[in-house]
């Protein structure tokens, strides 16, 4: 595979500064006029720069926020807030007269119709983004006819043409798309995308609906199509061996913000953000022998809606940071956090914790609640639910689990959720990554790559800036 | 004894490598040969259509009604003879005993197939020219509203939010009366007549148009081709009637073949009414009005069934072909969105 040298003091083709995108979750006008609103984060201050004839991988798990980030960057849904900058090609005379930076955010309607002649998008499913009632050649004949691009014979050229560039037979033209399998269909979509002859085109997991035989040749087209035409891609993905296949860059995505952004290389070697270790644990491995450690992630992705303070990760990083003042060891210490973050939503004793089935059947139909516990037992399920130790190797941590407990036997919620919050908060939860230099162009948000943070000194540092420290040291 | 290792990349698998391939298959064994030439889409939904027996009983029965209808009488526009061609025996207004040796209430004979009417008036003659107010109504009022109810809903769907809440209220208000007596109401305040009949139904007859039509036009424009437009730089308009309304528009083609029966009713309902046209016309609703008093036995104790009867079958055979053709267009339609051979046709 040629490598693309990345050139790092060129200016990005298309670069996005803190681009964010909010959903109203609100039920209608019923519930806006009520403020019942919510606000869906799907995309959070995403900062990215993509250079010329470069592909930047988009990974992350699905409901990250990666579909919405690719609609956003090419405005096809409004921006909540942020500015996608692109340089644009300036003719003066018909004659190539260098680039112009323009802010697709803000530009008339108009001027976003010019643009879209630059920026492209094929979409993820093949069956669901071609028009059932147009032939192929109205299909890619179309943004000919939008843009005044070509008419006549010469559109029949040109749809000819694009055909054949992306592999099919200029003879299907006058062929509905259910005639093509999804391969095919796929194909017809990126030739509709190369038809206005774009720079950048943002694949929104193009090869995700494609059974794994197809993908390689879609990709393979892809990047021979980049080698032609010199076109920049934003390729999204959540599978990370097809991104690692194409990309020369790659960005981690995590719950609308990027965890790690790196060309492909930085990114599958250490230093890692925890959670693309987690993702590259994933990756299968044919060798039968091989005993790597997978890492499981324990929960599920929590909810847009509300998202994790501080680290958006720190509900599920196995690598989430103790306070200086405790010595525990790294998996204790998150059972220790997990406890805390279930107590901290339960509403219940019993969605804490639920007693282990060890009565006979008879009983079945009466399970013993948790609060029916002797006290001592209580103890020992509420740590054998979370795997807890009996007792926790550091004295003043298990002081406060144990006095937390307590006051989860006496049904006091509220009081153990004070008393876990006050023993237990990893600096995580508290402050927001900023995204750390670790090589030229790699970028960690992680605290563990934070220069700020250092063992304990990250709370000095931090008070001296103050609660605005996310934005006194950004961009360092 | 082979150890276990923690590092990746042991195995190597090349074969996996789309860098590696040189010889790929080819993308797909479709041949020239092997497609046929293709079809447009309404061309297979004609095919399929006409498989169907029942839908093609029904067009050929309204069909052969409307051509009665059109060649029942000369049709003169603007004092120009356009159709001379004359079905009908009599007039449809015209009171035989004048000048034909007949009196009234005869029942049905070789001369007069289906009776002679209370005034004296040939029935046979009246019903076949009455369908020219029936069918053409149901057709205009249909065309009118069916486009109607298409732009509206199409708009009110894609664009959505505020315009959508708005003009989908306006909807909900004519949908919350019964049509039929919001035809009514007009009617009264415009009195009878063939364009107030239109009217009537027309006014508010789109409504239901348009909530069909908004339905599926929310359902179509979350396709991704919608956003590939958008992608490529279209206008709404091109968006809307390019992409949009082909997709959505079946089951509005469906609805509206249904309506024209419903609208026929409708008018046969007015007309019964003493609503519809002036009383003496030979309109279908008008005629059984009419007639009403010919069910109850005379002096001589018969019943006059043909006065009602045949007009009433007339109805009712127009409106039952009518479901029958909706039947056949929904079989028809339906069967092309899934691509599944035998689905809707046997």
């Amino acid at each position: 595979m040629p490598e693309v040298i990345v050139v790092t003091d060129e200016t990005p083709l298309l670069r996005a500064e803190n681009l964010t995108k909010y959903y109203d979750s609100s039920g209608g006008f019923l519930d806006s006029l009520l403020g019942n609103s919510q606000d869906v984060k799907a995309v959070d201050g995403v900062d990215l720069e993509l250079y010329e004839g470069e592909t930047l991988g988009v990974v992350g798990e699905s409901g990250c926020g990666k579909s919405t980030l690719a609609r956003a960057l090419l405005r096809l849904v409004e921006p909540t807030d942020g500015s996608v900058y692109f340089q644009q090609r300036v003719e003066e005379d018909g004659e190539p007269a260098g680039r112009r930076e323009v802010d697709l955010t803000t530009v008339s309607s108009d001027d976003l119709r010019d643009l879209r002649t630059d920026l492209q998008y094929i979409f993820q499913d093949p069956f669901s983004s071609l028009n059932p009632r147009l032939t192929v050649g109205d299909i890619i004949g179309e943004p000919l006819d939008i843009h005044d691009i070509a008419t006549g014979d010469e559109r029949t050229e040109r749809i000819y043409e694009l055909l054949e560039t992306v592999g099919l037979n200029p003879s299907h033209t006058h062929r509905y798309p259910h005639e093509f399998s999804g391969g095919q269909r796929q194909r017809i979509g990126i030739a509709r995308a190369l038809a206005v002859d774009p720079e950048v085109i943002v694949c929104d997991e193009p090869v995700s609906a494609l059974d794994v035989s197809v993908q390689a040749q879609i990709l393979n087209l892809l990047e021979d199509l980049q080698d032609e035409l010199g076109l920049s891609y934003i390729f999204i993905a959540h599978d990370l061996s097809v991104v690692e296949h194409i990309s020369d860059r790659i960005a981690v995505m995590y719950l609308g913000e990027f965890a790690e952004v790196g060309s492909t290389d930085e990114v599958f070697s250490p230093p890692y953000h925890p959670y693309t270790e987690a993702l590259l644990s994933a990756i299968p491995e044919p060798d039968p022998l091989w005993e790597g450690d997978q890492i499981f992630l324990p929960g599920t992705v929590p909810s847009p809606l509300d998202p994790p303070s501080g680290c958006r990760f720190h509900t599920r990083c196995p690598q989430i940071i103790q306070p200086a003042a405790y010595d525990l060891e790294q998996d204790v210490w998150r059972s220790v956090v997990d406890l805390k973050l279930r107590v901290k939503d339960a509403e219940t004793l019993e969605s804490i914790a639920t007693v282990p089935d060890e009565t006979p059947a008879d009983d079945a139909t009466s399970r013993t609640s948790i609060r029916e516990l002797p006290s001592a037992q209580f103890e020992s399920v509420i740590r054998s639910e979370y795997d807890l130790p009996t007792e926790l190797s550091d004295s003043s941590a298990e002081r406060a689990l144990s006095q937390a407990i307590d006051e989860l036997y006496e049904d006091n919620v509220t009081g153990a959720t004070a008393r876990l919050d006050d023993a237990f908060t990893s600096p995580c939860e508290k402050h927001h990554p900023e995204p750390a230099q670790t090589g030229t162009n790699h970028r960690i948000a992680c605290l563990l790559q934070d220069e700020r943070y250092d063992g304990d000194r990250f709370e000095a540092v931090d008070a001296d800036s103050g609660s605005g420290s996310d934005n006194a040291v950004a961009d360092d | 004894m082979t150890k276990t290792t923690d590092g990746r990349g042991r195995i190597q698998i090349t074969g996996f490598d789309a860098d590696e391939v040189k010889e790929r298959e080819p993308l797909s064994d479709w041949q020239e040969t092997s497609g046929g030439e293709a079809v447009g889409r309404w061309t297979r939904v004609w095919e399929r259509f006409k498989r169907n027996r029942t839908a093609l009983i029904g067009l050929t029965i309204v069909a052969v009604m409307s051509l009665l209808a059109i060649f029942a009488r000369p049709v003169e526009v603007m004092g120009l003879t356009v159709q001379p061609i004359s079905l009908a025996p009599y007039p449809p207004e015209e009171i035989l005993w004048i000048r034909h040796d007949v009196s009234q209430n005869t029942p049905p004979s070789w001369s007069h197939p289906m009776g002679i009417d209370g005034e004296a008036r040939d029935v046979f003659s009246r019903v076949l020219a009455g369908g020219r107010y029936s069918i053409s109504i149901g057709f205009v009022v249909v065309a009118i509203t069916g486009t109607i109810g298409l732009v509206y809903g199409s708009i009110s769907g894609y664009f959505g939010g505020w315009i959508d809440e708005v003009m989908m209220r306006i909807v909900d208000m004519i949908l919350a009366f019964p049509a039929l007596i919001l035809a009514m109401i007009i009617v009264s305040m415009f009195g009878g007549g063939y364009w107030q009949l239109v009217a009537a139904f027309t006014i508010f007859g789109w409504a239901t148009y348009a909530r069909l039509m908004r339905g599926e036009v929310l359902k179509i424009k979350e396709n991704e081709y919608v956003m590939a437009a958008k992608a490529l730089g279209a206008r709404d308009r091109l968006v809307i009637f390019r992409h949009i309304v082909p997709n959505a528009v079946p089951p509005l083609i469906v609805y509206a073949t249904l309506q024209i029966g419903t609208v026929v009713i409708g008018v046969a309902a007015l007309g019964f009414l003493g609503l519809g046209m002036d009383p003496g016309t030979a309109e279908w609703g008008t005629m059984l009005e009419n007639g009403r008093n010919a069910i109850i036995p005379g002096p001589g104790g018969d019943i006059r069934w043909w006065i009602t009867v045949f007009p009433g079958a007339a109805i009712f055979l127009f409106v039952m072909s009518m479901n029958m053709i909706g039947d056949g267009v929904n079989d028809a339609l339906d069967a092309q969105e899934t691509g599944v051979a035998g689905g809707g046709d046997k």
